[in-house]
């Protein structure tokens, strides 16, 4: 029985393991990272998961689906025309099911034995329902969720600790991934192994894709007012260049200029192109000048100065970028660390975890570890709705679970009323019902009063699972109404039996 | 390292720090009792009080730093004890007792009794077992004291002040009455339902062989099984039983053929019936002369005879664990034939990979049957097909060829199919396409080769230096890149193919 820490990216996937001080990283085929990409090729019920299901996407584009994290948690449906397929209707949580199928498959021939628990990371502000569809996407491919993740406290982990003149480091983690950017400022305590996320700010559609757009659009024009050629009409032409393209923002991480060369584009034809950095640095300016807005978009919001970072992490395989850590180090004043491999730090700080819970048995203190652990947090505040329709806040976003907080003052809008409808909802709306509703309660014991008088006090409990427990009393009563087994948000209808069954009908993975 | 005091009434005390503690001190001492607290330190029953502590450490370290109050104003509300009352079963038959549970909030009641009507019980160890009375005014002057329809019962606990109660429901049992107690296997059975004021009732009959419904309080059944069996009648809530004796049955059974004559690979239906009336024999097993076996659950079964000549079959049914009887015949079983056929395009090029499907006159098709491209009476090439019956060939040689799947089968005539095909020259120029280029830490590069339409083309040869790799089924290939030498080299066998050069240009090594 072995655990390995997943970062299951928009882009691309990394999965560890860590025994006892040595990481190893899942090698896929020569590649430490995998594409998170499923291409269902036509006429058998298999599936080509991961960097091999690339090549798919110049043949087969309709027939190959990436980037389903931004749809987690919705109900956004990939249809598959084609019978030979048990399921020809996926959801975001049954492909990313099949890519953590061939993860673990892959894991399993590199690591000796086949993981059955997993640390998975999520971004910090990943919605509940997001979350939730996450762990069943592992349901299906089998694996036991130890514990969700933010990924930025997974980052921090994997840099590590040591011995500091100051022992509680306020870390910045730039996270710049394939599809996403996230900034999130952590507060790493080292002798107690506490990492507590303090906010996160990001932009959902901005990652290193878009950096290869622009090249992609700046070469696929060149090449048109040389040939009158437009690459970019043709579904297959397009992923060629966009290959040549990504090789050459590569090259420019070291290299002044770089080549791109796609021979024979058209018959007789081949495109050869060189762009040089400069050039390259002009066409993206804007992208990296947006995520330095975001950065400082979060220390408006905090209650922390730019001034007060100890550390900058760099994270994600777009931060390699030199413009990007120009401007990283321009705007914090220090240079970045780098001590962590940016394609791997979540999934390096992951597998720690992952150690650690696994070999967790209880409270004894000589088989148990010392304590400590990275806790989730609450990605957005709960709280309930009140007569005006407003949102009346009780738990905050980033708030380190398992968290318990009471709040009282709630009171009647009619003369001797003795129910109330609690309401429960979670967003960060004003309004109640912009938000989404979790929970509703009846409390049926109010003392008989005037309007405005009784004191009615509620209060919500969200542990380290995502279980949700409500309670609310009448001070004046002192008797509670709530529910005492909890609620799991977002949790779905259907048991273990749809479970099986779509686990049956999911295509095999044939590479 | 301060200890945290869960106790204490001030939140300096609460996290171990003195009351002029800086408050990098006080989140420091925070730390440490969460990370000490973390609910995943502990075990399932033990999460629930360590979340209690990491909540009060919380509430002192919002306190101190924010805005929080402490002691937290939570004041954990006193209500009284509530007495709950659970019953073991929701549903009793007349006479039956039930157990109750009874508890107070989390813990058993040791006291206090629990009353049905006029019937009482002590409570010990949060339990009690009572058994209801029958209600007067339901109960029939006859012999079984049954009422006509379900009663509910309260059961209410009595603990100290606090009451609390409960209902189970008295569903009377249906009466199930057999035309006979003694009856033999196979044998029809009448059985009669009602219900406690003798009416019909509507419902189902079960019995070891499956589930009859009731028509008036009536249906027929078969037993197989012999031995004691029981019958049991089930009408919504109620439920009632019956024993009866199944004895062996007596005559001979005998086997059925659909068929004289079969041929190998077809289907042989069979039916196996008891000789006294025709009855399908349940049960039974088919055996042939070289130790196959089959069973026949419902008196049919399907083989396909492989081996062609006389194929003796017998079959037997075990009664009663003992007695044996069987029945034996013989069927004539004669060779096949299959016809292929074979489909292909007409006219590829030299060296091309193309596809053939072959399929049998059933329009199957053909797996494992060799494929082979012939000129002049001799085969050039040959392959064999998969499950799907497809194969791929290449003919390196332009000119006129036969296409023709044949195969050997024992017992089976297979008929072969041909084809013509036409293999015409062509020549192409190679591309190479670097898609993972090599770099200082990675001296390995990867390629994609192509034709001058962009299609990928396998089994090209890849040469840099010394090194040399050979493209895939989709045209992939990877090379080491050692030394000084930047020119690729791309040759294929075949020769509809022309190689080409390409320098790697930009490669810092």
């Amino acid at each position: 029985m072995s655990s390995i820490g997943i970062d299951l990216g928009t882009t691309n996937t990394v999965a560890a393991e860590r025994v006892g001080d040595l990481p190893k990283v899942v090698d896929f085929n020569g590649d430490r990272t995998m594409r998170s990409a499923v291409a269902f090729t036509e006429g058998d019920d298999e599936v080509i998961v991961g960097n091999d299901a690339v090549d798919y996407l110049e043949t087969d584009p309709e027939l190959t689906f990436t980037s389903v994290k931004r749809a987690m948690g919705t109900d956004t449906t990939y249809e598959v025309p084609d019978d030979s397929y048990t399921r020809t209707e996926h959801t975001p949580e049954t492909i990313s099911a099949l890519i953590l199928q061939h993860l673990i498959d892959t894991a399993e021939e590199t690591l000796g034995s086949r993981p059955e628990s997993a640390v998975v990371t999520v971004p910090a502000d990943f919605p509940e329902p997001a979350r939730r569809a996450t762990e069943r996407a592992a349901e299906y491919a089998d694996i036991d969720v130890l514990r969700l993740l933010p990924e930025p406290s997974a980052a921090c982990a994997a840099y590590g600790l040591r011995e500091r003149d100051e022992p509680i480091e306020t870390v910045a983690v730039y996270d710049l991934g394939g599809g996403t950017f996230d900034v999130s400022v952590v507060d790493v305590i080292h002798e107690a192994d506490l990492y507590e996320v303090q906010g996160t700010d990001g932009r959902q559609q901005l990652g290193g894709d878009d950096f290869d757009e622009r090249l992609l659009d700046h070469v696929a024009e060149e090449f048109a007012a040389e040939t009158e050629i437009d690459v970019r009409e043709n579904q297959e032409e397009r992923e060629r260049v966009r290959r040549a393209v990504k090789q050459a923002k590569h090259k420019l991480s070291a290299a002044s200029e770089a080549e791109v060369r796609v021979p024979f584009i058209r018959p007789e034809t081949n495109l050869e192109l060189t762009v040089s950095r400069e050039t390259f640095e002009e066409l993206t300016a804007d992208l990296v000048d947006e995520t330095i807005t975001a950065c400082a978009d979060l220390f408006d919001e905090l209650d922390v100065a730019v001034d007060d970072v100890d550390t900058v992490l760099l994270v994600g395989g777009a931060s390699k970028m030199p413009q990007v850590q120009t401007a990283v180090a321009e705007f914090f004043g220090q240079e970045p660390s780098k001590e962590v491999n940016p394609d791997e730090a979540v999934a390096m700080g992951a597998a720690k975890q992952a150690e650690v819970l696994a070999g967790r048995t209880g409270i004894d203190p000589e088989a148990s570890t010392e304590g400590g652990g990275i806790l989730d947090v609450a990605p957005d505040p709960l709280g309930i709705r009140v007569h005006d329709g407003s949102f009346s806040r009780i738990i905050d976003s980033n708030e380190t679970l398992p968290v318990r907080e009471t709040r009282d003052g709630y009171s009647t809008v009619e003369d001797g009323q003795s129910r109330a409808t609690i309401e429960v909802y979670q967003g960060d709306s004003d309004r109640a019902t912009d938000n989404e509703l979790i929970e509703s309660f009846v409390l049926d014991n109010i003392r008989e009063a005037d309007a405005g008088v009784p004191n009615i006090a509620v209060e919500l409990e969200l542990d380290e699972n995502g279980v949700l427990r409500p309670r609310a009393w009448d001070k004046s009563v002192d008797e509670k109404a709530g529910i005492e087994d909890g609620v799991e948000i977002s949790r779905e209808e259907g048991g273990d039996a749809e479970v099986e069954q779509i686990r049956e009908e999911l295509p095999d993975v044939a590479n | 390292m301060p200890e945290p005091d869960l106790t204490a009434d001030t939140a300096h005390e609460c996290l171990g720090v003195s009351p002029d503690a800086p408050p990098e001190e006080v989140k420091l001492a925070a730390a440490h009792a969460k990370s000490q607290f973390n609910p995943d330190n502990y075990t399932e029953a033990e999460k629930r009080a360590a979340r209690d502590r990491f909540y009060l450490v919380h509430a002192a370290e919002d306190a101190l730093l924010a805005d929080g109050e402490f002691p937290p104003e939570r004041t954990a509300p006193t209500a009284t004890e509530t007495l709950t009352v659970t019953a073991a079963r929701e549903q009793i038959s007349p006479g039956e007792s039930v157990t109750v549970s009874v508890m107070l909030d989390n813990t058993p009641a040791d006291e206090g009794m629990v009353r049905a009507g006029g019937v009482t019980a002590e409570i010990g160890n949060g339990r009690a077992t009572l058994t209801p009375a029958p209600t007067g005014a339901a109960t029939k002057s006859t012999d079984r004291a049954t009422p006509e329809t379900a009663t509910e019962v309260t059961l209410t606990a009595t603990v100290g002040g606090a009451t609390a109660t409960t209902t189970v429901t008295v569903v009377p049992e249906l009466v199930v009455e057999p035309a006979e107690t003694t009856v033999a296997a196979g044998e029809q059975l009448s059985v009669r339902v009602t219900d406690g004021a003798e009416e019909p009732v509507d419902g189902r009959v079960e019995t070891p062989d499956g589930r009859t419904t009731l028509t008036d309080g009536e249906a027929q059944v078969t037993l197989t099984e012999t031995g004691e069996q029981t019958l049991t009648a089930v009408a919504g809530d109620q439920t009632g039983t019956a024993q009866v004796t199944v004895t062996p049955p007596s005559g001979a059974i005998g086997l059925e053929f659909a068929q004289t004559t079969v041929r190998t690979g077809e289907p042989l239906r069979i039916a196996v019936r008891w000789q006294s009336d025709g009855r399908l024999v349940s049960h039974a097993t088919v055996e042939s002369a070289d130790g196959r076996s089959w069973t026949a659950t419902d008196g049919r079964v399907r083989i396909r005879p492989t081996e062609p000549g006389q194929l003796q079959l017998t079959a037997s049914r075990e009664v009663a664990g003992t007695v044996t009887t069987t029945a034996t015949r013989t069927v004539e079983v004669v060779p096949s034939s299959v016809e292929l056929a074979v489909s292909a395009p007409e006219t590829v090029d030299t060296d091309e990979q193309f596809g053939v499907t072959i399929r049998e006159s059933t329009g199957e098709p053909a797996a494992a049957v060799r494929v082979a491209a012939r000129r002049d009476g001799d085969a050039v090439t040959e392959t064999v097909t998969d499950d799907r019956g497809e194969a791929t060939l290449s003919v390196a040689r332009p000119g006129t060829y036969t296409l023709r799947a044949s195969d050997n089968r024992p017992h089976t005539e297979v008929v072969p199919g041909t084809r013509e095909l036409t293999v015409v020259a062509d020549r192409s120029t190679l591309a190479v396409e670097v898609v993972d280029p090599p770099t200082t830490t990675s001296p390995r590069c990867r390629v994609v080769v192509r034709d001058e339409w962009g299609r990928r083309v396998p089994d090209a040869t890849v040469s840099i230096a010394d090194e040399t790799a050979t493209t895939d089924d989709r045209g992939r290939a990877a090379i080491t890149v050692d030394g000084t030498s930047r020119t690729l080299t791309v040759t294929h066998p075949a020769e509809r193919w022309v190689g080409t050069t390409t320098t790697l240009s930009g490669v810092e090594i």
